[in-house]
């Protein structure tokens, strides 16, 4: 419902221009300079949740985002409140991800004078956003707003920042401006690039010649909506294709040409078969250094196509033989169509060999009767519901997921991939939960990055938020420990989380149903109980303390160059 | 306003013109130029007059911060 438009406020202007840009739900945290915004929550149709503490309000909003393509909202006050947004505001930055933050600033009369709870937020939030607005008239309030959601969602999505000081949230509008805002609005048409046509036929006469190419898929499969497109690229040809952390879920599950996601801790075969290509087909990702290693060492052998909707990545890291500019979604329709004309043969067998190079992931210290995290998580993905949505948390989890998540779409796998966020998972489940309503959400957490976030589960627990957690606990920061193992010559600094709480116990105390998984033998029952229990739940799981995440790529080695197994 | 500060960090160049924005103040006129170690700026806002002295305490604070880490006087 809007409400009435006569005397309506900034704050009322807000919600009311939230409502007419599809916003359903806000994720916040209430303040002095913000108080005008949550006044005007009551009675309207934008929904405002509660949550502990503002990052979770960017991670709920960035996971909600991530999860529907849709912009996530995050509001918070002035001062700690906003500076408390600014992790997750970065994180969507790094990871393209369509987000408004919306921040409370002092008054207009009171900026610049080092005020209570007065921060310069848009001048922090410059380098972190797409854009940053500041308002500083109740006459631009509603059009940067339109802005700020044009910028955040446009071709490639990002972080936007509007600061609004609360005498500005509280000015009443005129009658003028209540015309304004009933005039119709212009209809303003996204401009997108489209590949150049000859770059297009460059790219297919190099594939033509290739006889090792293998493709790359990125996020911009889920930015551009491309996952039909790309599986059916990929189907053409019969091609070897791997996936960035965030291009997973493009392959189609039980793709037999699907080689794994590649980088630091990928896929044998995903690495060895890209070190080995003639042809690299760079679809909507950035060539990552978790994904390049060394750019000198990466692909050696291989020309270089890179489709991407932002021309500033072209040559970046990897320089482009052939760069095509436009929407993936696009760029793959109609390289398809031109391949399928050309009649390009396929690849069968070079796919069945570079499948060859390494199909199974390695164990690490498997013994008898101690819970493994992996033989965990190759549990939970076998028997999760194949629509289900997996956040994680960052670190080994995140890792070991990625290695064995075969998502059935790019929004069903979230991870802060680039910034690689603590303290994400939780909370971006929880927003994940909201978009997505009916479909089942686990959230995949460790004991460090959950302890960053846990205060959520009062979030949980207010609103019956039907997440399900699972706590990978080996009571320490297990991927800076495997480090200090491996390069710090076991010199074990402030990684040992021995001390670790009761989570159940925790859990209980918000009554939320929580379980501990410690026999192994136990592990398909508890984890069926788990699955098929309604509403909220926690699943702590006690793993051994020492399991690595394999294989491993060191740190300034080329990506072929995998180390496969523990030291001792 | 007119404003001349000499800065060792260049980044305090791009936080001037954030901080202008910020105050609702808007930037006539901007030149900077390094010289040794030194970035020598000159720049001219216009706007309210009290967001005009605002942004010049806030500016000072800059030019202060700047001294304090590199130990030299600001210009002026």
């Amino acid at each position: 419902m809007i409400c009435e438009r006569a005397e309506r406020n900034g704050a009322r202007i807000v919600l009311d221009e939230l409502h007419e840009l599809g916003v359903e739900v806000v994720f916040g945290y209430p303040g002095g300079a913000i108080m005008p915004l949550h006044d005007a929550f009551f009675g309207h149709s934008v929904r405002h949740v509660l949550v502990r503490h503002e990052a979770a309000a960017a991670f709920a909003a960035g996971g909600y985002a991530r999860a529907t393509g849709r912009v996530g909202v995050c509001v918070a006050t002035s001062g700690p409140g906003a500076t408390n947004l600014i992790t997750g505001i970065v994180d969507a930055m790094t990871d393209s991800v369509p987000l408004v933050a919306i921040t409370g600033q002092v008054r207009t009369d009171l900026m610049g004078t080092d005020a209570f709870q007065e921060a310069d937020i848009a001048g922090m939030a410059t380098a972190i956003t797409r854009r940053v607005f500041v308002v500083r008239e109740l006459a631009q309030l509603a059009p940067i707003l339109r802005s700020a959601f044009a910028i955040a969602g446009g071709a490639r999505p990002g972080p936007v920042l509007v600061d609004v000081p609360s005498d500005i949230l509280k000015a009443i509008e005129t009658p003028e401006g209540a015309q304004r805002a009933r005039a119709p609005r212009p209809h303003r048409a996204r401009r997108v690039p489209k590949a150049d046509p000859s770059a297009i036929a460059a790219a297919v006469e190099r594939i033509r010649q290739a006889k090792n190419p293998v493709a790359i898929v990125g996020g911009g499969a889920r930015t551009s909506n491309a996952v039909a497109s790309y599986r059916e690229f990929c189907a053409l040809l019969g091609l070897p294709h791997a996936a960035t952390i965030n291009g997973l879920g493009a392959p189609a599950p039980g793709d037999e040409t699907f080689l794994g996601m590649l980088g630091m801790h990928g896929w044998k075969a995903a690495n060895l078969a890209v070190a080995r290509a003639d042809v690299v087909l760079g679809l909507g990702m950035r060539f990552d250094d978790r994904v390049t290693g060394p750019p000198e060492k990466f692909a050696t052998q291989a020309s270089i196509v890179h489709a991407d909707i932002d021309a500033s990545e072209f040559n970046k890291i990897v320089p482009a033989d052939i760069a095509l500019h436009g929407d993936l979604d696009e760029t793959l329709t109609e390289l398809t169509r031109a391949l399928r004309a050309a009649g390009v043969p396929r690849f069968d067998a070079w796919a069945s060999e570079a499948r060859g190079l390494g199909s199974s992931l390695p164990r690490d210290r498997a013994r008898a009767g101690r819970l493994s995290a992996t033989d965990v998580l190759d549990a939970l993905f076998e028997m999760a519901p194949p629509d289900s949505v997996f956040t994680t948390d960052v670190g080994q989890h995140q890792m070991w997921a990625a290695q064995r998540v075969r998502p059935s779409h790019p929004r069903n796998f979230l991870t802060s991939a680039s910034l690689g966020a603590m303290g994400f998972g939780f909370p971006a489940a929880i927003g994940a939960c909201f978009a997505r309503p009916g479909t089942p959400v686990f959230a995949i957490v460790g004991d460090g990055g959950f302890q960053m976030s846990m205060a959520e589960l009062a979030t949980v627990r207010r609103y019956e938020v039907p997440v399900k957690i699972v706590l990978i606990d080996n009571r320490n920061l297990g991927m800076v420990r495997q480090w200090q193992e491996l390069f710090y010559d076991a010199r074990y600094s402030a990684t040992n989380l021995s001390d670790n709480p009761e989570f159940a116990t925790i859990a209980s105390a918000y009554e939320i149903a929580a379980e501990v998984l410690d026999d192994p033998a136990h592990t398909a029952r508890v984890l069926r109980r788990f699955i098929d229990t309604r509403g909220p739940m926690l699943l702590h799981c006690r793993c051994y303390p020492d399991e690595n995440v394999w294989p491993m790529v060191p740190a300034g080695a080329a990506m072929d160059t995998m180390m496969e197994e523990a030291r001792s | 306003m007119t404003s001349t500060f000499a800065f060792h960090d260049e980044r305090n160049i791009a936080r001037i013109i954030n901080l202008g924005l910020r105050l609702g103040c808007s930037c006539t006129r901007f030149f900077a130029q390094r010289n040794d170690s030194r970035y020598e700026v000159q720049v001219d806002f216009d706007g309210p007059g009290d967001a005009l002295r605002r942004l010049s305490a806030q500016l000072k604070k800059l030019t202060h911060d700047d001294k304090e880490t590199f130990g030299e006087r600001p210009v002026r």
